[in-house]
């Protein structure tokens, strides 16, 4: 088939064919229907907040604390997305922090992540903290689970600080609970989130 | 022209409508330096491993009698055994300083161990450079002579450059220096209160929990001079490093290994021991 016309490109896909017009005033079209859709979308971000993986073994309890969890609201899409590089986990010994990497084989899995969405809006107008609940996929140790996870959303000025705090089981991930000599770790892990999320 | 140029705005819109995952990076500046070595003693030398920050590390080591000796005292464990207790602390990521005790002499030693290179591939930094030093005094009563507390100290001071290969040999290089205030005739048969020395060290790491390594006193200045050589087991857990070794050395004190080692390795003079290293937390985190 020939098109003579340049004013179009031809996409020939296996079982699609789809004509799209670019002449100038069509694009200021799209640019018009896109750009208020783009720029009223409000996100906030940030790459520094706190995450830590408490684990327990009988009358003992240690934490593994990163300062590095990257974060993610989309305010009007409510999507959320956080991930954390799991080998920035400290637990106060490094030989502990080598076991827990071996453990979460964050050489070949190096993130934990959650991706979902809240299932309510957000008050944009409240002050007031937010309890938010966000339904998604949190992913370990290359294995995904759908979860839910509650937590608080805390207005600070024009940012939001999001709080959290939720358990996985680690056999549900793959994961086998490491031992401290004889003694074997609880295979429920706490993890809690505390991130100030800024506004983008 | 013009296509293409709506064809990129196009897609940049419809890409940006799109509310996909954010991209996952790496915090690679973050990632913990390499683990030359499992541990900051490795037999009776000092390897270029660090006591962490804010971690206190405490080291029972046992070298116990000939095993030439057979059956009659069990291969040496019969017989007398040498004793290090020690504990090393992390002042910072780079500096730890420890204290130990050794049963033969009774032998006290303060240490120091400063790394300021450290091998990091996150950082690209492909080795480590380090000093380590210790005074020592030896508090074993002389019934022939009234030691004073400075005719009784020795000293050790060596720098320590190692790397590890292909993420499973380790292999380090520590020329030092030590001096002894006071040394009797029968000590040596050639008297030399300042020796120089190069020591070997390596690693072969078998497997994230077991390892191989090796010490060896590759060179000494001192005549007729009889060389230390350690072979080690190393098994690691969580918080734990346990080493099974045969050495021909008796001592845990560089200087007093380098000077008083009389045994040949490859002679037969081989004595088993063990050691164990356990960490613990002393900083919040």
């Amino acid at each position: 088939m020939i098109i003579k016309d340049k004013q179009y490109l031809h996409f020939q896909l296996p079982q699609l064919r789809i004509f799209f017009t670019f002449s100038p005033k069509v694009v200021l079209c799209y640019l018009w229907l896109f750009l208020p859709y783009v720029s009223e979308a409000q996100s906030f971000y940030s790459d520094e907040g706190r995450a830590s993986f408490t684990s327990s073994v009988p009358l003992y309890e240690f934490t593994g604390t990163s300062t590095y969890l990257t974060g993610k609201i989309d305010r009007d899409h409510l999507t959320v997305d956080f991930y954390l590089d799991l080998e920035t986990l400290d637990s106060g010994i490094k030989k502990r922090d080598k076991d827990m990497r071996l453990t979460l084989n964050t050489a070949q899995y190096p993130f934990a992540e959650f991706y979902g969405t809240l299932t309510d809006s957000i008050d944009v107008n409240s002050a007031d903290v937010q309890k938010v609940t966000a339904k998604g996929i949190f992913s370990i140790h290359g294995q995904k689970r759908e979860i839910t996870v509650n937590g608080e959303l805390i207005p600070e000025q024009d940012n939001y600080r999001l709080k959290s705090e939720f358990e996985i089981t680690l056999d549900d991930y793959g994961i086998t609970p490491p031992s401290l000599l004889i003694v074997k770790v609880d295979p429920i892990q706490k993890i809690a989130i505390d991130i100030l999320l800024y506004k983008e | 022209m013009l296509h293409k140029t709506s064809l990129v705005l196009l897609l940049f819109l419809i890409n940006t409508s799109v509310y996909a995952q954010m991209e996952r990076t790496r915090v690679g500046s973050s990632l913990p330096d390499t683990e030359i070595f499992l541990t900051s003693t490795l037999v009776g030398t000092q390897t270029v491993q660090l006591t962490p920050a804010g971690e206190l590390q405490s080291i029972i080591s046992h070298s116990f009698g000939p095993i030439r000796s057979g059956w009659s005292d069990l291969f040496g464990l019969d017989n007398n055994a040498a004793v290090h207790l020690g504990l090393d602390y992390g002042l910072s990521d780079a500096i730890s300083i420890g204290i130990g005790r050794t049963s033969v002499r009774d032998v006290f030693d303060l240490r120091y161990k400063w790394v300021p290179l450290r091998q990091n591939n996150g950082k690209k930094q492909l080795y480590s450079i380090g000093v380590y030093g210790n005074l020592a005094i030896e508090t074993l009563p002389e019934r022939r002579f009234d030691y004073t507390f400075q005719e009784r100290l020795s000293f050790y001071n060596s720098l320590l450059f190692a790397r590890q290969f292909y993420d499973r040999v380790s292999i380090q290089f520590s020329p030092s220096v030590l001096h002894f205030n006071t040394l009797l005739a029968d000590d040596r048969e050639i008297i030399s209160h300042t020796i120089f020395s190069a020591i070997v060290s390596g690693r072969l790491k078998l497997n994230e929990r077991q390892s191989l390594s090796f010490e060896y006193v590759g060179y000494t200045n001192m005549e007729n001079d009889t060389k230390h050589l350690a072979l080690s087991y190393e098994i690691e857990t969580g918080g734990h490093v346990f080493q099974l070794f045969l050495q021909s050395g008796y001592h845990f004190s560089e200087q007093y290994l380098i000077a008083f080692t009389q045994d040949q390795f490859f002679n037969g003079d081989i004595r088993m021991g063990f050691a164990i290293h356990r960490v613990f937390q002393l900083k919040g985190n």
